[in-house]
This record gives structure tokens, sequence and C-alpha cells, in this order.
């Protein structure tokens, strides 16, 4: 599961490094734009929005892997394993049952999905056992999860470089209807009707470990460029990954007679507060990161080589008010924020990632007034 | 750059210093002998020359009046060189010149006996008006239905086009309104790489000088312009849309003149004069400094990032006639562009970096032998032409560079076969030897792999048009036949055309007009300018540029390897009435049509270019206008115009005729300019236009935490309607040798924010637009002597 709010922190950079943005000021400025929007804060939710996909293997395969010890479920997955994937999606009154959105599965075909294909989607075909890579879009069985069974392994590296790319598409408490969403995107062939509070949620399930996913291909007969053998004995070693824990918060906050007091809390647990407190938030991890190596195949000589990785975890916050988060500590596992002015219940969201997936968590603020 | 630009106006002078030493001055008369001085010989003589205050051009047959101290009356008529000469007797006397067109004018002079006394008057003219060459009534009888020709006078003084002549252009019927002061020629709904512009007898790569800051050619050195947006004649070729005609004029040759300008935007400076005893010239250049300003203004403000338009053009242009009906014009004249767009760069200490570096320059030298021998009529004009043009884009490792050495050889051959019947032949020729080389990110390999690419296309056409009149009814039959060669690649067309002008009465003419236009394209898929990508972002912010963007820069284009020889046809067929109504004003009404197959236009901008193959375009142009009068002129300009693709079916799409790029439903523009007299001018344009087509984004699609755009159907939203109001002010002060002319151009006088693209959040939920040019007053100043 990829980070999104790691991708969201790169366009917030963008704005302070204008290279980027370049080509198109010389095109604003060929507008003679004289007056261009304040940017959107990334990090408010006002709107239903997904922020997390999490794959979990309920049920290996003859190729899966057990999980190391201690750790979560295994989030990625071999050919024959069984995988349930969850949406964790944020609203402005707090988190949203998936199961109440309806939601429909699809499994993109291809090099994935993109904002044209979402056209074709109502004429997917259901899903059976998902062949590695897959080569069209499918429907899964819809549900608040999607579950699915990965089919036989054809391209090991096609497989180990595309993954299973799922797309779920849902709609929203203030938008349409998920029925009605996948309506207005089929007839986009005859007319333009708005998607914007619709969700159309893509993330990939990786395929390995990659030395397992080489082994299983030479035994079902894929397509490989390198064998078992053409691999070094230590990637072998390397345990399935598991997704980030978050074991808690840890929060500072300020006392009503003045100094601060410390306390932890769950996900999901409510903070209260005074209007205008500054608060600390810290993230307390449950397992440390893990190591794994990156498999790379010289194209001419067709030479394996291998590089160790270890895990680099950041996080990032969402609040359903404008107030910004400033990071005091590491890549987002601390940060100060300040409370809003107007007494209300708010809700703060938190993504954890490595790199190769993520997990979340959230808490409720209450702010009282003075 | 620096030395031309402290240099150019000095040099411009100095031709004008040394060409003025070969102009012989006419003979003086001998004096006339007045009546009071019969049979004395105590008389002085006077001589004066009579020339217009400012103008300094001589008044021909204006009469002076000269009164004697005791009531003795003389009166003289100027020769054709504006001067008198005449024995008057000795003593005061006062010189009364009354013109019609001139103040009156009153001095008081001595006249001493047995001596000349010698003057130069300047009677000041009651309205400036130095444009004597008008040729309306020849090109107000054009048999092309919408064809039009602008004055110099109509382009200096127009409102919203700041004396600019392809500005001035867009003020008439049949010529689409671009967004943001992009200076692209939309000719009836085709793209700008359809519409041909020549300059005399050949064309020239480019109308504007980037983001449309001024024309290549400025105003003051063309006679006028002549602007036909369809059905134009066989004489032109490689064009399927419209045509746009630039004639330069002739120097003139009644002493040396010329002028110095400077506004926000440029300063400009022309000389002109006589040549030998027949001959004239025009040397001029102008120098654009908005850059200079931008800079300045980037620095007080601290901001980010801006961008730098530089540019320059120059004109030397030399008319001689020869012995025996014979004349030479030997032409000189390029245009160049920089365009950069400078940001803070971060790591450096108060440093600046250029993101983008664009140059683009073109440069041309042609001769035009002109002869006539009885019903014989002769044209030669061979050119050569130098088109330079470079793009970096160093954070993308991007680097264009293209140099063209282009000949080209126009000859033509005219016969008066009978008093009802001319024909024209003739041939043009156009061969381009080009090289280009680049490194363009192709998105696989980093850093970019280098590409290279040399090679030669060649255009020929071989024409016949003739013109025969029919008693009211004249009709021009034409042919072209065309050969189109990229490589090894060839490709042929033949195009026959008719156009045809019926003089009803004296008040009502009707045209009409019907041909086949073939173009040769070299890029399969168009032509995408590349320093405008189709969406990017600001900051967080997401842009979507409507497709007009993509032909930003039509002549810089051609990367290596992507050329493919391909020919579009197009039909096009139109038909007008013009009705003369009182008080000088005529109605043209003009509907057209135009069919065309292969037309893949360029790169549609979030579009799938290679759909469409099919382009339609109809409607209807009508044109109210008030001539040049004395005091007002004006006219109200409506286009109707429908302009359609067909798109070809593709995932899911079922395809069918969409709006165009180009289509733009209503176009009304009103003009309109009163001389109020004491040198005061006012004028305005009012715009009111469809908004252009565009692709919206309905939604996105979040992947892997990006967010990919859903785009609805291709052309299916508009942009809101466009409206402004432009306004003029001129005051000129005339002196006895020179005027002054300060103007102010306001642009969107009411400071309407018309949107011109959309910005989109990260997300595409929400949209913004974003607006064009915001209220911009420009304050010039002018000299003429």
């Amino acid at each position: 599961m990829p980070l999104r709010a790691w991708l969201r922190s790169r366009a917030r950079e963008g704005a302070a490094a204008p290279i980027g943005a370049s080509l198109v000021m010389v095109a604003a400025a060929l507008a003679g734009a004289s007056c261009l929007p304040e940017e959107r804060p990334y990090w408010v939710i006002d709107h239903t929005d997904a922020l997390a996909m999490r794959f979990e293997v309920i049920e290996p395969g003859p190729w899966g892997a057990d999980p190391p010890p201690g750790g979560g479920p295994v989030v990625e997955a071999m050919p024959g394993d069984r995988v349930r994937a969850t949406a964790f999606v944020a609203g402005p009154e707090g988190p949203v049952d998936v199961a109440a959105l309806q939601p429909r599965w699809f499994v993109c075909g291809g090099i994935g999905c993109t904002g044209g294909q979402v056209v074709d989607l109502t004429e997917a075909l259901p899903c059976g056992p998902v062949a590695l890579p897959n080569l069209d879009t499918c429907a899964l069985d819809p549900g608040p999860a999607a579950t699915f069974e990965l089919g036989p392994l054809r391209d090991v590296v096609d497989a180990a470089s595309i993954g299973v790319i799922v797309m779920m598409v849902a709609g929203t408490p203030e938008g349409p209807s998920t029925q009605e969403c996948l309506r207005r995107a089929d007839a986009l062939a005859t007319a333009s009707s708005s998607l914007r509070d619709c969700l159309f949620f893509v993330r990939t399930l990786r395929i390995g470990p990659t030395w397992r996913t080489v082994v299983a291909g030479a035994a079902m007969g894929a397509t490989s460029p390198v064998g078992p053998s053409d691999l070094p004995w230590q990637i072998s070693q390397v345990e399935p990954d598991v997704a980030p824990a978050i074991a808690h918060f840890a929060a500072w906050v300020p006392a009503p007679g003045g100094g601060e007091y410390f306390l932890e809390a769950q996900s999901g647990a409510t903070l209260s507060v005074g209007t205008g407190d500054e608060l600390t938030l810290s993230l307390v991890e449950a397992a440390p990161p893990q190591t794994y190596y990156s498999v790379s195949v010289d194209q001419s000589t067709l030479a394996v080589s291998v590089s160790p990785i270890v895990e680099i975890r950041g996080a990032a916050w969402f609040a359903t008010v404008p107030a910004p988060f400033e990071a005091t500590a590491g890549p987002g596992f601390e940060v100060e924020w300040r409370a809003p002015e107007q007494p209300g219940t708010h809700h703060l969201y938190v993504i954890l990632a490595d790199g190769r997936s993520a997990t979340t968590a959230w808490l409720r603020v209450e702010v009282a007034g003075r | 750059m620096s030395g031309w630009r402290q240099g150019h106006v000095a040099l411009v002078m100095y031709f004008g210093a040394c060409l003025k030493a070969h102009a012989a001055p006419p003979p003086r008369p001998p004096p006339q002998v007045s009546e009071p001085c019969a049979g004395r010989d105590d008389c002085g003589t006077l001589r004066a020359r009579v020339r217009a205050a400012g103008l300094r051009t001589a008044l021909a047959e204006a009469r002076v009046v000269l009164v004697s101290a005791g009531g003795e009356t003389t009166i003289v008529e100027t020769d054709a060189a504006g001067r008198i000469a005449v024995d008057l007797p000795p003593g005061k006397l006062r010189l009364v010149i009354a013109t019609p067109g001139f103040e009156r004018l009153e001095q008081t002079l001595e006249i001493l006996a047995r001596a000349t006394t010698e003057r130069q008057l300047f009677p000041r003219p009651t309205e400036w008006n130095p444009y004597r060459t008008v040729v309306r009534d020849a090109t107000e009888k054009r048999p092309e239905a919408g064809a039009r020709s602008l004055s110099r006078e109509e382009i200096a003084t127009m409102p919203g086009s700041q004396g600019d002549p392809l500005r001035a252009l867009q003020n008439l019927p049949g010529v689409a309104r671009t967004p943001g002061g992009l200076g692209l020629l939309v000719l009836r709904g085709a793209s700008p790489l359809q519409s041909g512009v020549f300059v005399g007898e050949h064309p020239v790569p480019r109308a504007f000088h980037a983001l449309a800051l001024a024309s290549v050619v400025p105003g003051d050195v063309i006679e006028r312009l002549d602007f036909v947006p369809g059905n134009f004649d066989s004489r032109y070729g490689n064009a399927s849309g419209g045509m746009v005609v630039i004639e330069p004029r002739r120097g003139r040759r009644d002493g040396v003149h010329g002028h110095l300008g400077v506004d926000l935007r440029a300063a400009s400076a022309l000389v002109e004069g006589p040549l030998g005893k027949r001959g004239s010239f025009i040397v001029g250049a102008q120098r654009g400094y908005l850059d200079a300003g931008l800079r300045a203004f980037m620095s007080i403000t601290d901001s980010n990032g801006t961008v730098l338009p530089t540019y320059y053009d120059y004109q030397a242009m030399v008319d001689f006639p020869l012995k025996q009906g014979a004349s030479i014009s030997a032409r000189v004249l390029g245009a160049g562009d920089r365009i950069r767009f400078r940001f803070r760069d971060y790591e450096k200490e108060g440093g600046y970096e250029d993101a983008v570096d664009y140059r683009s320059s073109f440069h041309r030298v042609d001769f035009t032998y002109r002869k006539k021998m009885g019903a014989w009529s002769t044209m030669v004009s061979p050119a050569l032409r130098f088109d330079v043009g470079r793009q970096l884009i160093p954070v993308e490792e991007r680097e264009q560079f293209r140099r063209d050495y282009v000949g080209s050889l126009r000859a033509e051959l005219q016969r008066s076969m009978s008093k009802r019947f001319d024909l024209i032949v003739g041939a043009d020729l156009i061969v381009d030897h080009y090289r280009a080389r680049g490194q363009v990110p192709d998105g696989v390999s980093w850093p970019p792999p280098e590409q290279s690419a040399r090679g030669e296309q060649t255009w020929l056409g071989l024409y016949s048009s003739g013109r025969l009149r029919l008693g009211s009814l004249l009709l021009v039959p034409g042919f072209r036949a065309s050969g189109f060669a990229l490589g090894s690649e060839r490709a042929f067309a033949l195009d026959p055309r008719i156009n045809g002008l019926w003089e009803v009465s004296d008040a009502w003419r009707l045209r009409f007009g019907a041909g086949i236009y073939s173009q040769s394209r070299q890029s399969e898929f168009g032509v995408d300018a590349r320093i405008v990508p189709s969406s990017g972002q600001i900051g967080t912010n997401q842009v979507v540029l409507p497709a007009y963007f993509a032909n930003f820069e039509p002549a810089f284009a051609v990367l290596p390897g992507q050329n493919t020889l391909r020919v579009i046809r197009a039909l096009q067929l139109s038909a007008g009435a013009s009705h003369d109504l009182p008080a000088d004003m005529t109605i043209d009404a003009t509907g057209f049509y135009r069919d065309q197959d292969n037309a893949v236009p360029p790169v549609s901008l979030g579009g799938f270019a290679t759909r469409i193959s099919y382009g339609r375009t109809y409607g209807l142009e009508l044109l109210l206008r008030k001539p040049l009068t004395r005091r007002l002129y004006g006219w109200l300009a409506y286009t109707l115009m429908h302009s359609e693709l067909l798109f070809a079916q593709q995932h899911g799409d079922p395809g069918g005729r969409r709006p165009g790029d180009f289509d733009q439903r209503h176009n009304l523009t009103i003009v309109g300019s009163i001389k109020l007299g004491r040198g005061w001018q006012i004028g305005g344009r009012f715009r009111l236009v469809s908004g252009q087509p565009y692709t919206p984004v309905v939604g996105s699609l979040e992947y892997e935490g990006g967010f990919l755009p859903i785009r609805g159907l291709q052309n299916s939203a508009r942009f809101p309607p466009f409206h402004q109001l432009d306004i003029r002010v001129d005051r000129r002060w005339i002196y006895k040798r020179v005027s002054f002319l300060a103007y102010l151009d306001i642009l969107n006088v009411y400071n309407h924010q018309n949107v011109e693209m959309y910005v989109y959040s990260y997300d595409f939920r929400d949209t913004v637009g974003g607006f064009g040019l915001p209220i911009f007053p420009s304050l010039g100043l002018r000299l003429d002597y």
C-alpha cells in the first residue's frame, strides 16, 4: 500500500520550488493570467475522501509465506493467495462506514486504470483468479471489502513490477451513490457530468517477495529472464512485507491551569482541548522497519544484482479544519497543531507508511470554549 | 543584442542622411512679375515654399494672396513643389494663405528693393492625415466574398489595436478572438497553421512576435493589408484556411521624413525619403523592452518568477522606377524573439535562473522586378530567408534547435487578352533546406537522447488566374497545380477555384466563390509547440489550458523523425451581398462553408488528435461599416460560426461531430473613432464573444497518491463569454516641421475578468478561472518629422 501522504506532501513541496511549475507559468503568462486561485491545503478533509487501502493475505496459497513472528498480516501476495482489500475513508464528521457507501471493486488490466478508462467499468466482466499480470479490467464482488484470489503467474518481471492494481469506486454521503457514479462514468461517452463527489481510488497489491516469485515462476513455467539459481542466496532470507503498525498516539496538551500534561491515546480516542490550544502529537510505532532487497536485472547481460533496503517510514497528517500541522521531529512522527478558535468537534487522521504499505489511525478532538 | 539595441536608431538615421544626399533638388521656378511691378526696376523678389505644418509635404496649387500697404492685391498659385516666386514692389505687405483643409495663415513681410526675400511657410492642417496613398476603391471591389482591406490610417488609429496591423485585423468578421492576447490568426474556424501570411510576394513564417506583442511588420511600412478569410485567389497556395497579404509601401519622395516612437512596450524609429532621381527608401526598426520593466518589477516585488519577452524587427526597403515602365524593389526584413521564464533559484543568494529560454528569428531579403510592355506585365521576385529557432529548458534537459534556409521564387506574367479578359499565369516555388537537432525527454532514457535530422522540403505551384468582365459581372476563374516533396515523399494536388462579383446596381453587389485548397502537413500529429504543456502544476494547482495554447508557436515545432508528408484538402464555398447605405455606410453579409478532409489539427490539449479525421466549418459574417470621413469612422462586425470535428470511436466513445477547437459561435465587435478637433481623437472597441470550447475535467482518480483527471467529452464545455471595452485617446500637436503625438490606450476599461483558462485544485475537485488581461493602460509618445 503506497503512501498517499508522501505524494501529497510532494505536491506541497512543489509549491515552494517553482521549477516544475515553470512551463505552466509560461502558459499562465501567455493567458495574461492575473489572478490564480489560492492553493487548497492538501491536508484538509472537507469532503468524503479515501485515504488508504489495505491489503492482507487472508488465505495463503501454495507459494504464500507466513508472516514474520510478531508481525501483522502479510500485505504482499503470491500466486494462489487469497487477498482482502479494505479502504479507509475519511469524512468531515469522522471515519466513514465503507459498507454504507456500497463500493464496487475492480482489478485494472494492462498497466493500470486511467481517467479515460472509467467509461468501460460497467462493461467489465467478473474476475476469476487474477492472472499475473492481469490483462483486462475485471469486476470483483461488491461489498465493503474486496476478496479475490491470485491466479497463475505468467510473467515474473511484469508481475513483480506491475502487481495487481485494484480500484475502488464509491459514492459519497454528500454526492451521488456508487451506482450513480458508475452510471455517470458510463455516460461520459455521450455527455459530460460531474464525478467530483465520486471516489475512484486505486492502489497496487505487490507481488512478492521477489525470490519467491522467481521460484514460483520457474515452477509454473512463467516468462522470466532469470531463474532461481541466478539469485543470490541472501535474498531468500527475506520475510514477506507486513504493514507498519501504530501502537498509540502520544500527546502533550495544555493544562487548564497552565502548563501541559501528557497522555497516550489509541486510534479513535477523543481529546478534549480548549480553543486555540497548541498540541503536540506523536506516533508510537508497534514494530521496527523491515529490511528487504531490491532486485534488478541488466537488460543486456541479464546479470542480477540485489541491494538491501531498510524501510523508511513517514507519517502524514490530515484534519477536518484548515489549521496546518508543523512537523517537529522525524518525517511526520511528531507534529504541532493548533486547535481552532471556534468550539466544535474535529477529526485528525494520520497515515503511516513505509514505501511499500501503510496504516491509518485517527483521533477525535473536542474543542471547548474558554 | 545589446549593441544592436543601442545602435539601431542611429543606424536608420544614418541611412536616411546618406540616402538623402543622392536626391537631386527640383529646379527653382523663375519669378513671375506682378502687376504693380510692370515697368518698374526697383522691385524685389519673394520666393516662398508652402508646406503642410508637421508633415512638410508641399502644398501644390495653393492660392497665396499678397496685399501691399497701398491695398494692391497679387494672387499667385504654388507649383507642384509648393513654391512661389514673384516680383513685388518694395515695402511691407500681408501674405495670406487660405486653403481647404488648412488653417488660415497670415504673415507680414517686407520686400526690399532689388533683393530676394525667402520664406518657408507652414499652414497648419485642420486634420492630421499623412496617409495619402490609400487605395480604397480598388480593394473594395475585390471579387472574394468577405475580403477586406485595411488602410494605414485605420490601422494606426483603431482602438485596441495599438496601431498594429494584424491586431487590427482581429476586429474583422471571420477572425476569431484568441485568448490571452495570443497573436494567432484563426480565420473561419481554421487552425492558425492553415492560413498564410504574405509580405509582398513571399510568405513569412509568423505574423506576430511571441505573446502577440506586435506584428513582425509594423503598420508604418505597409501600404495596405488585404485580408481574405476564404476562397482566396489561385495566386496563393499551400494554405487551406484564409490568407493575409501585407503590401509594403514605397518611401515618400517629398523630403526625408520619419518618426521616433516610444511607449511602455517598445521603441521604434523610421526614416524614409527620396533616393536618386526617381527612387525612394524606407528604413525602420523597433525593439521591445517589456523584459526590462518586468525584470525590475520582479526585483522590486521579490516575485518567484516571471516571463521576460524581448523582440525586435527591422525593415529596409528600396523602390526604384526604371526606364520603359519597369521598376525594381528590394526589401530586407527580419524579426526575432526571445522569451525567458526566469525564476528565483533559492540555492543561489539573490540568484535567478532561466527555466525556459526560447529564441526564434527570421531574416529575409527579396527583390521584385516588374515591367509593363503594352498589354503584357511581368513580375519576377526571388527571395532568400533564414529562420532560426532554439528552445532550451534546462530543468528537463530539453533542447531543440532548428535552422532553415528558405529560397523562394515567384514569377508571373499578365496580359490583357481583350477589353474583357485579363490573364495571369505564374509559378511559385519554395525550397526549404532544414537542419534540426534536439534532446527531447522521451520518458524512457535519461538524459534524453540526442536526435538530429536534416533534409529538404519543397513546394511548387503553377497557377493561372483570369479576370473576365461580362458587363456588370466580374468572374475570376483560377487553377492551381501543386507539388509537395519532403525527402523522398511526393504529393500532388489540383485546385480549381472561381470567384465572382456581380454589381447588380450602384448600391448592390453580389459575390461568390468556390474552390479547392490543398496544403501539405509535415507532421502526422500536428504541431505541439511543446513550450506550453497541455496541463501541469502551479504549486499544487493543476492547470488545464484551452486548445489554442498548443498553437503558441507554429513556426518552431518539427522534431527530427516525426515528419510525414500529408496533404489536406478543403472545399471552400462562400457567397455574399454588399449594399451601400446612406451616409457612406455599407453593409456586407457573407455566408461561408469549408469542408476539409485529413483535418488533423494541432494536438488538442487533453484530447486524442489521432481520432479526428474530418473538419467542417460554416457560418455567416456581417459587417456594417462607416468608412473614413473627416470626423467619424467605425464598424460593426458579427460572425456566426460553427466549426466541427468528426471524432472516431474509441474507448467506448461512440465518436461523432463535436465543436472544433476553434469553434467560436458568436463574435461581435464594434469599433468607432471620432475626431474631435484641435488634435484630439477618441475611439473605442467593444467585443462580445462566445467562450471557446474546452474539455472539462469532471472528476479525478487517485492513483497511488497522485490524481489523474477524468475528462469529459472532448470540447464538450465552453468558457464563459468574453467581453471587453478598449478606448484610445490621441492628442496631436503640429509644429512647423514636426508633429508630436501622445496617446493613451486603455485595454479592458471596465476591468472585466475574462476567464481564459481553468485552474483546478490538486485533486481536480475545485475549479477557478484563470483570468485574462486586467485593465491595462498604455501611454505612448511619438515624434513625426
